[in-house]
């Protein structure tokens, strides 16, 4: 199992470095050292965004489904622009090995003073990789008061691949 | 020889060999997706201290712009489900205060042009007058995020727009173990349960001693050598007696675990690999 992993990953190397037969040779007898330090990495693909919202008198919210990019606005909001959930890639994860998604449930958005809470759903919260890359999606939904300052609302969340 | 694990290795292997060798690995990906600033790469995915040497873990800027990674040690508490939940410092244990005093690491902060590693050491503080056992922290790597101008051309006059900057980073656990440590598991209560994607298979893992227990998970037939699946990386911390293990099960799968099985905790090969624990069950 495990000479299956690193005969794996010495294709990889090979291919990258295109390199003479000497020198792959060489390449070899290091790259059984990777499978002992497996590597992972993180990547975002698309930050999330919310598009535009419109308020009104009546409160609303404003859900974007870890599904989809297809935000569902309720009554009271009216969304324009477009959508898009945060897409995130862990690589390079070994197989078989099981990694956490970490996503605080909550983050608050201000803008000159005003708040609202975006609540955050993650599509997964662990994986059982499979060598592949891995993506996942963060999703929210978006509390909007009733007459909700217009403006620009920022905030941060985090977001953590975790290993055991 | 396995007992190297990410730790004697890197003091042993050139140097120049270890940074080489995680190029190539990123160099296979570019074709799937386009990076972005902050994108990162971590090696190796959990450190072990038990002696005087210290160790290294190579951060790697994988994005394409140069970016400003911060280094931090987080607290975590496994939870019955095997998830590891934020831990408040002021709700930390004494235990759990130490590994932060005795575990030490340099850089905290580094600022990388793309593809450029940087190898963070970590060590040990003097701690003589620590108790045996095992100390943790999760050492969190995250990209400090670039200031982005609120943009007043887009500033909509009429409704509002949300500009939300995600921190995201890689956490590993760095276990300290001192002295006399020790630990034992057993497996019980093989079921079938169920999450929010489908049916799983899931079994209770006990553990008795001072230290965590890490490694793989394999689910046999009887008599049938190659398994049906394995879970890797899958550990037990002291601060619990009991987690539960949830392996999701495929259509395929979940046609195939019915019947007698057998399911086997190893050690992780690098730790030898023995066997921890078995259990048998039949499931309906």
């Amino acid at each position: 199992m495990l000479k299956k992993t690193k005969f794996a990953l010495l294709g990889v190397v090979a291919a990258a470095a295109l390199a003479s037969t000497g020198a792959q040779a060489a390449t070899q007898t290091a790259s059984a050292e990777v499978d002992i330090v497996a590597a992972v990495t993180l990547a975002q693909n698309n930050a999330l965004d919310l598009g535009i919202v419109a308020t009104s008198g009546t409160a609303g919210t404003v859900v974007l489904p870890t599904s989809s990019d297809t935000r569902v606005c309720s009554t009271g909001v009216a969304c324009l622009g477009t959508a898009l959930r945060g897409r995130f890639t862990v690589s390079g994860a070994n197989s078989g090995y099981v990694v956490a998604i970490n996503v605080p449930a909550s983050t608050t958005l201000t803008s000159a003073g005003n708040n609202m809470v975006l609540t955050l759903t993650p599509s997964m919260t662990s994986f059982n990789s499979t060598g592949a890359p891995q993506i996942f999606f963060v999703g929210g939904s978006l509390a909007v008061g009733a007459n909700q300052a217009a403006g620009t609302y920022t905030g941060s969340y985090n977001v953590s691949a975790d290993y055991q | 020889m396995f007992k190297l694990l990410g730790k004697a290795w890197w003091l042993t292997a050139p140097k120049g060999v270890a940074l080489a060798l995680l190029f190539p690995i990123s160099f296979s990906m570019a074709s799937t997706s386009a990076y972005a600033a902050g994108d990162l790469l971590i090696a190796p995915t959990r450190v072990v201290l038990d002696g005087r040497r210290g160790t290294e873990v190579i951060l790697n800027n994988i994005g394409d712009e140069e970016a400003t990674y911060r280094i931090t040690l987080e607290l975590r508490r496994m939870n019955a489900q095997g998830r590891l939940d934020d831990v408040d410092l002021e709700k930390a244990t004494d235990q759990e205060k130490s590994a932060l005093d005795v575990i030490r690491y340099a850089p905290r902060r580094v600022t990388l042009p793309p593809n450029q590693p940087q190898s963070i050491r970590i060590g040990l503080q003097p701690n003589d007058g620590l108790a045996d056992g095992e100390y943790r922290a999760h050492m969190l790597f995250r990209a400090i995020p670039k200031a982005t101008p609120v943009a007043a051309a887009g500033s909509p006059t009429e409704g509002l727009k949300i500009q939300i900057t995600p921190i995201y980073g890689i956490s590993i656990p760095v276990i300290v173990r001192k002295g006399n440590v020790y630990a034992t598991a057993a497996l019980a209560n093989v079921r079938i349960g169920k999450d929010n994607e489908g049916p799983t298979l899931e079994f209770d893992m006990n553990r008795s001693g001072n230290r965590s227990l890490f490694g793989e998970v394999h689910v046999t037939k009887p008599g049938v050598s190659e398994p049906l699946h394995v879970s890797k990386g899958i550990a037990i911390y002291p601060e619990i007696s009991q987690r539960v293990v949830s392996i999701p099960l495929s259509p395929e799968l979940a046609a195939k675990v019915r019947g007698e099985i057998v399911i086997s905790y190893y050690e992780a090969p690098e730790a030898g690999g023995g066997l921890i624990s078995q259990v048998r069950a039949v499931l309906p």
